[in-house]
C-alpha cells in the first residue's frame, strides 16, 4: 500500500517537472509576428494574372529589393496559381503611365498601371531587413519583407503580410555557426509569405 | 580465455586494418578525383588519320582573344599557345597576316562575336569558312595559377552559325593528389592543358568523331546537384512546327561585384543551349547587332513589344534573358566560390513567359568526405548550374512532337 502511493505521488513530480519544462522552453521561444489581411470579400481564385512593382528598400543593404523581388516573382510564378509579368514588361507599364514613384502607388496609379498591362492584381513590398544581424560572438543572415496585393479594378489592397525569417536562434547562440545562407534565408520568406496568400 | 581475448585481439585489428585502408581509399579518391567533374568531355588526342577527314580542311579564323576576367591576361600567348596547338592537329588556320589586314580594312573592333555582314565578308576576302571565338573568362597567374577558356566555332559567310561550342578550366589545386605531388604551380603548364583540351575537343568535332551532343551537359551528375532552387515551367509545349527552335540569349545584367559576370554566365548557359537537341542558338554577335541598331535597352529584360521585334529580326523562338546578382571566385577572402543568378524566358510566338527560374550554388554544396565533388572555380560552377538549368529548361522551349 505504502509503495503504491509513494509510486503514484513520484509520478506526480515527474509530470509537474516536465510541465515547468515545457512552460519554460515556451517561454524562451520567440515570437513570430505574422500580420496577414485577407480581404473578406475578394475571391483570390480568380485573379489571373499579377504585376509585380519594383520593392522599395529600407535596408543599407544596395540591391537588397531586386533580390528579394526576383525571388518573389519567380516563386509566385512556381506555385502555378497564376501568370506573373515579366519584369520588363512593368517597366515599360510603368514608363507608359508615367508614375511618379512605382515602391508606393496611390490607388488610381495603381488602376491606370492595371489597365495598361491588363493584369488584375498589382503587388507591391518593402524590404525591411536584409543583412547579418550580431549577438555576442554569433552572426547570422535575416530578411524581413512586407507585401501588399492591390486591386487593379478599385486599387484597393486585398492582401497584406510581412515576413521575417532567419536571425540568431537558440541554436546559433549556443553552438555558434554563421545560420543559414541568405538566399535559403530569403526563399524562406518569400515561400511563408505564399504560405499565407494561398491559405 | 585466452583464445577468446586473442580472437577479439585479432578482430579488432582487422577491423583497425580495414578501417585504415578505408581511410586511406577515401583520401586517395578525394585527392584525385575532383578534376574529374570540371574536365569537359573532350581529354584523349585525336588519331592523326581522323584528323586529316576532309572535314578538318575547313579553315578557320581565330579571332584575338577577348579578357572578361578581372586580371590583365596575356591574350597573346595563350592565343599563339591555342594555335599551336591546333596546328599540331592538322586543323588549318588562316594565317594572322591575312586576318589582321582584313580587320584593319574592316575596322572590325568587336571581338566578342560574328556579325552576319562581317562572315560573309571574311568568307568571301579570305576564304575562312569558320570563325573562332574565344573569350578568357579567368586568369590567375600567381599559385595557385587559373585560367578558363570558352571558345566557339562560328561559320561565316551567309549564315553566321555556331557550330562547335566549349569551355575549358583547370586551376593548379584543384587536384592536388598525394602529398600535394600534383599541384601545379607553373601558369604555362595551366595554359598548355586547357589549351590542350579545347583543341582536342575542336580537333575530334572537325574530325567528325564528336557530335554536338556528345557532351550533352543535361546527364552529368554536377548538372543534377546545381538545378534551379525554384522555377516555373509553362506547362504547355510551344507550337509544333518544322526545324529546331530558334533561341536568342540576350546579355545578363550584373548586378554582381564581379566584372562581366553576366556575359560569362550567359556564355555558359549559351553552350550548354548549343549542345542541347532540337535547339539552334543565335549568335551572340547578330544578338548584339541587332540589339544596337534597334537600341533596345533592357535593364530588366524584354517587354512584349521588344520581344515582338527580335522575333521579327532574328526570327527566334524563344528569347532568354537574366540577371546574376552573385557572382564570386574563389581567392581574395572567399574560400569557396558562389553563384546566384535567375532566368526568364519569353515565347516570342505565345506573347508568353514559359520560364522562370533562380539558381544558386556554392563549390562545397553537397561535399561531405574529403572535398570529393568540390567545385574549384566559379568558372566550372557556372558550367555546371548551367547545365542544371538546361537540363530543366529544355522541355519548356523544345516542340512537341
Amino acid at each position: 500500500m505504502v509503495d503504491r502511493r509513494g509510486d503514484a505521488r513520484a509520478r506526480a513530480r515527474r509530470v509537474t517537472a516536465c510541465l515547468a519544462v515545457l512552460l519554460t522552453l515556451a517561454g524562451c521561444a520567440t515570437s513570430d509576428t505574422r500580420s496577414t489581411f485577407h480581404d473578406p470579400n475578394m475571391d483570390f481564385s480568380l485573379i489571373r494574372s499579377v504585376a509585380v512593382l519594383p520593392f522599395a528598400n529600407l535596408t543599407t543593404t544596395a540591391k537588397a529589393e531586386e533580390r528579394v523581388r526576383d525571388v518573389f516573382m519567380t516563386m509566385l510564378q512556381a506555385t502555378g496559381a497564376m501568370y506573373v509579368l515579366p519584369p520588363g514588361e512593368v517597366a515599360r507599364g510603368i514608363s507608359r503611365t508615367s508614375l511618379a514613384n512605382p515602391v508606393t502607388p496611390t490607388a488610381e496609379d495603381v488602376v491606370r498601371l492595371a489597365k495598361n498591362l491588363d493584369v488584375d492584381v498589382v503587388i507591391t513590398g518593402s524590404v525591411l531587413e536584409y543583412g547579418e544581424v550580431r549577438s555576442a560572438s554569433a552572426t547570422a543572415n535575416v530578411v524581413s519583407v512586407s507585401v501588399q496585393m492591390m486591386e487593379g479594378q478599385t486599387g484597393r489592397v486585398i492582401w497584406s503580410a510581412a515576413s521575417t525569417q532567419g536571425g540568431i536562434g537558440a541554436g546559433t547562440r549556443i553552438f555558434g555557426g554563421g545560420g543559414e545562407p541568405m538566399n535559403v534565408v530569403t526563399a524562406k520568406a518569400v515561400a511563408d509569405l505564399l504560405d499565407r496568400l494561398f491559405k | 580465455m585466452r583464445r577468446v581475448g586473442a580472437m577479439i585481439d585479432g578482430t579488432g585489428r582487422r577491423a583497425a586494418v580495414a578501417a585504415a585502408a578505408a581511410l586511406l581509399g577515401a583520401v586517395a579518391a578525394s585527392t584525385l578525383a575532383p578534376a574529374q567533374d570540371q574536365v569537359p568531355a573532350a581529354a584523349a588526342p585525336i588519331p592523326a588519320a581522323a584528323a586529316l577527314s576532309p572535314a578538318s580542311a575547313m579553315r578557320i579564323a581565330v579571332l584575338p582573344f577577348d579578357t572578361l576576367g578581372d586580371a590583365a591576361a596575356p591574350v597573346d600567348r595563350i592565343r599563339e599557345t591555342l594555335s599551336n596547338k591546333l596546328a599540331d592537329r592538322r586543323v588549318a588556320l588562316l594565317d594572322d597576316q591575312t586576318l589582321l589586314s582584313f580587320m584593319r580594312r574592316h575596322r572590325m573592333r568587336y571581338i566578342g562575336g560574328l556579325t552576319q555582314e562581317m562572315g560573309r565578308a571574311l568568307q568571301t576576302e579570305t576564304g575562312a569558312l569558320a570563325v573562332l571565338v574565344t573569350s578568357v573568362d579567368l586568369y590567375v597567374e600567381k599559385d595557385p595559377p587559373k585560367l578558363a577558356l570558352t571558345c566557339r566555332l562560328v561559320s561565316a559567310g551567309d549564315q553566321a552559325r555556331i557550330l562547335w561550342m566549349e569551355g575549358a578550366v583547370l586551376a593548379g589545386d584543384e587536384a592536388p593528389g598525394f602529398l600535394g605531388l600534383g599541384r601545379i604551380v607553373d601558369p604555362a603548364v595551366v595554359r598548355e592543358r586547357v589549351t590542350a583540351r579545347l583543341a582536342d575537343s575542336l580537333a575530334r568535332y572537325l574530325s567528325g568523331a564528336q557530335g554536338r551532343l556528345e557532351s550533352a551537359p543535361s546527364r552529368t551528375r554536377g548538372a543534377r546537384r546545381f538545378r534551379p532552387r525554384s522555377a516555373y515551367r509553362s506547362p504547355e509545349p510551344p507550337p509544333a512546327g518544322s526545324g529546331p527552335v530558334r533561341i536568342a540569349v540576350l546579355p545578363f545584367s550584373d548586378e554582381s561585384t564581379t566584372r562581366h559576370a553576366g556575359e560569362i554566365l550567359s556564355l555558359q548557359i549559351l553552350g550548354s543551349l548549343a549542345r542541347a537537341p532540337g535547339v539552334e542558338v543565335v549568335e551572340p554577335g547578330i544578338v548584339r547587332e541587332v540589339l544596337l541598331n534597334a537600341r533596345l535597352i533592357q535593364e530588366e529584360g524584354p517587354s512584349m513589344p521588344q520581344a515582338d521585334l527580335l522575333r521579327s529580326l532574328l526570327n527566334v523562338d524563344v528569347v532568354l534573358f537574366g540577371e546574376v546578382t552573385e557572382y564570386t571566385e574563389t581567392g581574395a577572402g572567399a574560400a569557396e566560390p558562389e553563384i546566384d543568378f535567375s532566368v526568364r524566358a519569353i515565347d516570342t510566338s505565345r506573347r508568353q513567359v514559359i520560364w522562370s527560374s533562380v539558381s544558386h550554388g556554392r563549390g562545397d554544396e553537397g561535399v561531405v568526405f574529403f572535398g570529393l565533388g568540390r567545385v574549384p572555380t566559379a568558372h566550372a560552377l557556372g558550367r555546371e548550374m548551367a547545365s542544371g538549368l538546361i537540363g530543366e529548361l529544355l522541355p519548356a522551349v523544345q516542340r512537341a512532337s
